[in-house]
């Protein structure tokens, strides 16, 4: 027990500092947050009324899904598959690591990653400060099944290119409740996915209405999928841990 | 006998084809025991079996004196591997890489200035290993498997793509850690390193180990029935090293003309020519 700790601790402590040092992974930290800064200065500025105030509900949406998806699909499975690409998993597994410690690694820079990204998207955006830290709240557990589906992909890629091809569904499945208001009859569905649940809560948090019954079902959704994720995970893993 | 490591009646086989084929012998606890053979002989092979990356069809393997499949995470800290894809993380320098991996295995990773100094890679210590040639990344990676003290070392052909000088740091370094008790377990497919640096070598041709004895024994074992003379009037003089060649060692020893006298030995390429039939 010892040893996992101290090896998933230096692992952590690695990956964190990555962050910073690995272009894909700046990259994709940064772009939800340039993409709020233009959407609230470059479009949002003019606006008045109910469009700003819609105008606010949708930036929210953005915030949660765009950085879910973004950090999520692309940074944590790119870079496994980086890690892969260039044998540095390999020197690591022959240095007695597990898969497990690698991965719990990766899992949790990744929402680290994302609460950071959340906070500051919520501040860009302009929405009140005593709602941050629901909303980074939000936006962890939220991520949780991407993360999860994204570990197990980052397994299957062999290198950045396969992880670019693998990482679609990810980005479709987790910015899909975006175009909810755009494709007939999906706004029905689009609660139901595995980042509907978080996009509800966010939009009843900027309203105001997060601590009523309202966010029940939202909140069902969201701990579903984690569980859903977290048993196919484990289902998974050992397999793809073995044949990858 | 209580061996570090050892292999009964190995086999392996991917799909139809056997890469090990009844593979045995063992290695004693201090010893360097070079594994040689061509590319393709199954050299790499038999690292990834003892270091868990792959998994026997049948035979037996004991590692630290019990079956490999009991062998516990304990054991393989004590191990150290230099596989032949090894690699750290570019965006770090060789110091922080090596430093991840102190505290990867539970070490305080205070032997690290003196490791990069035997390397010869104290100077470059801060360099990113993006900016590093290939022998200074490949001399990082062997210091990357040592930080830890591991009590065996596999190396698997650890001086590929090296030049001279730093084939020759690293052959000082592995030479060093040997005397102060690290077994090595080598695979090569050069000869002469393995002559140089192994108290025995096993000589693998397409998964069958053709010999496994000390290189000098193997030599010896394969000398011709010949000995050559060179005299001082610039004569080379062959002749059998045999009773029928003594009147004529005798005579060039009595002449006091005979610079040098030495029987003729193949060198390792030639010994597995003469086991297997075909160049090296």
């Amino acid at each position: 027990m010892e040893a996992t700790l101290r090896k998933t601790g230096a692992l952590l402590g690695k990956d964190l500092k990555d962050v910073a040092r690995n272009p894909t992974m700046l990259v994709c930290c940064l772009l939800p947050v340039g993409f709020m800064l233009f959407y609230e200065n470059a479009i949002g500025g003019g606006m008045e009324g109910e469009a700003a105030e819609a105008f606010s509900l949708l930036l929210v949406s953005f915030s949660l899904l765009f950085t879910s998806t973004m950090v999520a699909s692309m940074a944590t499975l790119t870079t496994i598959a980086e890690e892969k690409e260039k044998h540095t998993l390999r020197t690591l597994m022959l240095a007695n690591v597990s898969a497990e410690q690698m991965l719990a690694s990766r899992g949790l820079v990744a929402l680290a990653a994302i609460a950071v990204v959340d906070g500051a998207c919520y501040l860009v955006i302009g929405q009140p400060l005593e709602g941050l830290p629901a909303f980074v709240a939000i936006g962890v557990v939220g991520s949780v099944p991407l993360v999860l589906l994204s570990l197990l992909l980052g397994l299957v890629a062999r290198d950045q290119m396969s992880a670019g091809v693998l990482s679609m569904p990810v980005l479709i499945l987790g910015l899909a409740p975006v175009f909810a208001q755009m494709v007939d009859g999906f706004s029905e569905v689009a609660p139901f996915l595995p980042t509907g649940g978080m996009n509800e809560l966010g939009l009843l948090l900027a309203q105001g209405d997060l601590f009523t019954s309202d966010a029940l079902v939202p909140l069902a959704v969201t701990l579903a999928w984690v569980a859903v994720a977290a048993v196919a995970f484990a289902l998974l893993y050992r397999r793809l841990a073995r044949d990858n | 006998m209580n061996p570090l490591l050892s292999m009964e009646d190995v086999s392996l086989s991917f799909k139809a084809k056997r890469v090990l084929d009844h593979l045995a012998f063992q290695v004693e606890r201090g010893e360097c025991f070079g594994f040689l053979g061509p590319s393709g002989a199954g050299k790499t092979t038999t690292i990834k079996l003892l270091t868990r990356q792959l998994v026997k069809d049948s035979g037996r393997i004991t590692l630290f004196g019990r079956p490999i499949e009991h062998a516990s995470n304990a054991d393989y800290e004590r191990i150290g591997i230099l596989s032949d894809t090894s690699a750290l993380y570019e965006r770090m320098s060789i110091e922080d890489n090596l430093r991840f991996y102190a505290k990867i295995r539970g070490v305080t990773g205070n032997n690290l200035p003196t490791l990069l100094e035997r390397m010869n890679l104290a100077d470059d210590r801060k360099t990113l290993i993006k900016n590093c040639s290939k022998g200074m990344r490949q001399r990082a990676a062997l210091l990357a498997a040592l930080v830890h003290g591991p009590e065996l070392l596999f190396l698997d052909e650890p001086t590929s793509g090296l030049d001279p000088a730093a084939r020759a740091e690293v052959h000082k370094m592995l030479r060093e850690l040997n005397d102060a008790g690290t077994t090595v377990f080598l695979t090569t497919h050069d000869m002469a390193e393995a002559e140089d640096l192994c108290r025995r070598v096993g000589i693998l041709d397409e998964g069958r180990l053709v010999a496994c004895d000390a290189p000098e024994a193997l030599r010896l074992r394969f000398a011709k029935n010949e000995v050559l003379m060179r005299l001082a009037d610039g004569r080379v003089v062959r002749t059998s090293k045999d009773a029928a060649g003594a009147p004529a060692v005798a005579e060039a020893l009595a002449s006091g003309g005979c610079l040098s006298i030495h029987s003729v030995e193949p060198n390792l390429e030639e010994v597995f020519l003469e086991l297997t039939g075909r160049e090296f």
